[in-house]
């Protein structure tokens, strides 16, 4: 029987789109950009590495989808269909995988990486706010994403923003008295890692992911990651100096954590969250933002809710659309395809060999130095 | 010809499934697995034969890479090694237990294959609202209404949740919406147990309508017959 002429009704085969070039490299798997042959439409496929898996379909590419199924909203990207490949003798008689997204034309590093992309404050309004109406729409369905980043919230040439990238994603419960979760906490790039899981949490919720905002929010004028550790211990001292010493005085029961007693954080700092930044942030309620962003103690770090109704939101100029600035730009600004900047020492390497191959799987692709040479001394 | 295939000769595509349906009954509490995940099971292997043919895919097969599939769907991680062992043992009681040869790595692949198959059969659609939540809540409704001495001496919860348990044993239960599935269930034990609802004839509506508005003692009825009907092909069938 000859079996490459059956016909399979139930899963097309990726053929139906014309790839056009890599755009990325996911958690799981390579990004592509590619077009439907039929109707044209721009679309990005991303392929589930399956080579390697001896317990069969990777359990975290069955989360991104069964996740990514449930969440349909404006602000969360939009999984149009999963496609196959047919098995031939280049990869092993196994054919793979492909989820078909929706198109977007850029992601946020690329966009910041980029220094002729310019956002006013009201563009900027209107980035956050898309981001946190997408977190806010995610956790109310009981989704964590695990791996807020710039590179991995997508803007339309349109200006809309899309939280992208599930594939750490998971959902969570609310613990029942006395029993706690036990979720692994080797999740979230390192840049991006709330102060909890750098202390080993397993119990978490929400709140990491609204850390991951704060370090976005503060990105949008830094145009770079404000804390670059190459380690957990390095992520944890960097912390400390921004957000003042993690002790038990402004996090109740932050002792309880095994790893407290075991990393080495820096007593005595003073928290100068705002101190710092207002170089770069010159509006007050951005700044108070953020502070309530970064907060340490995750009980206390403000909720996608109350950071909707925050001042920032709601004081002139008011958030304003992105699609006359983005209409600049006619080429699609990716991270992965951004040019590196010159690292302004030796370190950089080092940070993004970390990220890359750190131990969560999270993958941090060419992060750039900044080139501004204050940068060290600020952070 | 043995004897067993002489059987499944004769036997209709509906009670095939219903072997291999209890089959999954017998595998699932072997490997610790709990009534959501060997639902999700059920649910699987049922929604797989909605789109292909009893003589096309081996049936235990099939079952055995449901049970594989709903252990990640609903987060109860399985090793397939257990999943392998556990069912090839419920299958073949008598013969001896596998090896690690070429038998049980040749047994592992088919399931690891057949788990991508089913996943593109289904359309990557494998997610299941269980009953289950809804028959808790409704529950944990209807017993403020008892008294509980009355609550604590009829079985109704028990009851209720064997009942649903075993309506996965039918393929009908794809069709009915989670709320009435639970509704049907928790009824059937009322009327098992022989117990009404507490102050039903001053009630402006009966108990389901109240917790559940979309349905009526219609529906419910249908639903019922369904359950009912598990019980009846399970006594017809040879043993």
């Amino acid at each position: 029987m000859a079996t490459s002429n059956l016909d399979f009704p139930f899963c097309h085969d990726v053929g139906k789109y014309e790839r056009i070039t890599k755009i990325g490299q996911g958690t799981f798997g390579e990004v592509f950009k590619a077009r439907d042959r039929k109707t044209g439409r721009l679309v990005a496929l991303k392929k589930v590495i399956m080579e390697n898996e001896k317990e069969g379909f990777p359990i975290t590419a069955l989360r991104e989808i069964k996740i990514l199924q449930l969440l349909k909203h404006e602000n969360v990207v939009d999984l149009i269909e999963i496609c196959r490949t047919k098995p031939t003798q280049f990869n092993r008689s196994k054919g793979s995988i492909y989820l078909v997204f929706e198109f977007c034309a850029h992601d946020l590093a690329g966009l910041l990486s980029n220094a002729n992309v310019k956002f006013t404050l009201g563009e900027i309004k209107k980035t956050m706010l898309q981001l946190l109406e997408g977190l806010f729409y995610i956790h109310r369905n009981k989704i964590l994403h695990r791996d807020m980043k710039a590179a991995n919230v997508l803007i339309t040439k349109n200006g809309v923003l899309k939280l992208a990238d599930f594939g750490l994603a998971r959902a969570f419960s609310f613990t029942k008295s006395g029993q706690a979760n036990r979720y692994t906490n080797r999740v979230v790039t390192l840049w991006y890692r709330p102060p909890e899981l750098l202390l080993g949490d397993r119990d978490y919720g929400p709140p990491i992911d609204l850390w991951g905002a704060g370090c976005i929010m503060t990105e949008m004028w830094t145009r770079s990651p404000i804390m670059q550790g190459h380690t957990e211990q390095q992520q944890l001292t960097l912390i400390s100096q921004l957000c003042g010493s993690i002790a038990p005085q402004v996090w109740p029961g932050v002792e309880k954590y095994d790893l407290f007693q075991k990393m080495d954080l820096p007593k005595g700092q003073k928290r100068k969250v705002k101190e710092r930044l207002k170089a770069y942030v010159r509006d007050q309620y951005a700044l108070d933002l953020i502070d309530k962003l970064l907060t340490l103690d995750p009980k206390h770090r403000i909720d996608s809710d109350e950071a909707l109704n925050h001042d920032f939101f709601w004081t002139e100029p008011l958030p304003c659309d992105l699609m006359n600035m983005l209409s600049q730009h006619k080429t699609s600004m990716f991270e992965y395809l951004a040019p590196p900047r010159k690292p302004n020492h030796a370190q950089g390497s080092s940070a993004q060999a970390h990220a890359r191959h750190g131990p969560h799987g999270a993958v941090a692709h060419q992060q750039q130095q900044p080139t501004d040479p204050s940068y060290d001394r600020i952070f | 010809m043995d004897m067993t295939t002489f059987v499944s000769c004769t036997m209709t595509d509906e009670q095939q499934h219903r072997l291999a349906v209890k089959f999954i009954f017998k595998c699932c509490p072997k490997l610790n697995l709990n009534d959501t995940t060997l639902s999700s099971a059920c649910v699987l292997y049922h929604r797989f034969y909605n789109h292909c043919e009893v003589e096309d895919y081996d049936q235990y097969t099939i079952a055995a890479t449901a049970i594989y599939l709903a252990t990640k769907v609903e987060e109860q991680h399985t090793r397939l090694r257990d999943i392998v062992n556990v069912c090839h043992r419920t299958k073949h009681p008598s013969r001896p237990l596998l090896e690690l040869n070429l038998e049980f790595w040749n047994l592992r692949d088919t399931i690891a294959a057949c788990e991508l198959f089913m996943m593109r059969v289904l359309k990557f659609e494998v997610t299941y609202v269980h009953p289950h939540k809804y028959l808790l809540h409704y529950l944990m409704s209807l017993s403020n209404l008892f008294r509980k001495r009355d609550w604590r001496h009829y079985p109704i919860s028990d009851t209720a949740w064997s009942i649903l348990r075993d309506s996965f044993l039918s393929s009908s239960c794809l069709e009915h919406a989670p709320q009435l599935h639970a509704i049907a269930a928790i009824d059937l034990a009322l009327q098992c147990c022989k117990v009404e609802v507490p102050l039903s004839k001053h009630a402006k509506f009966p108990w389901w309508k109240a917790l559940y508005d979309a349905c009526s003692y219609k529906d419910i009825v249908k639903v019922q017959v369904d359950m009912v009907d598990v019980y009846e092909i399970v006594s017809a069938e040879p043993s």
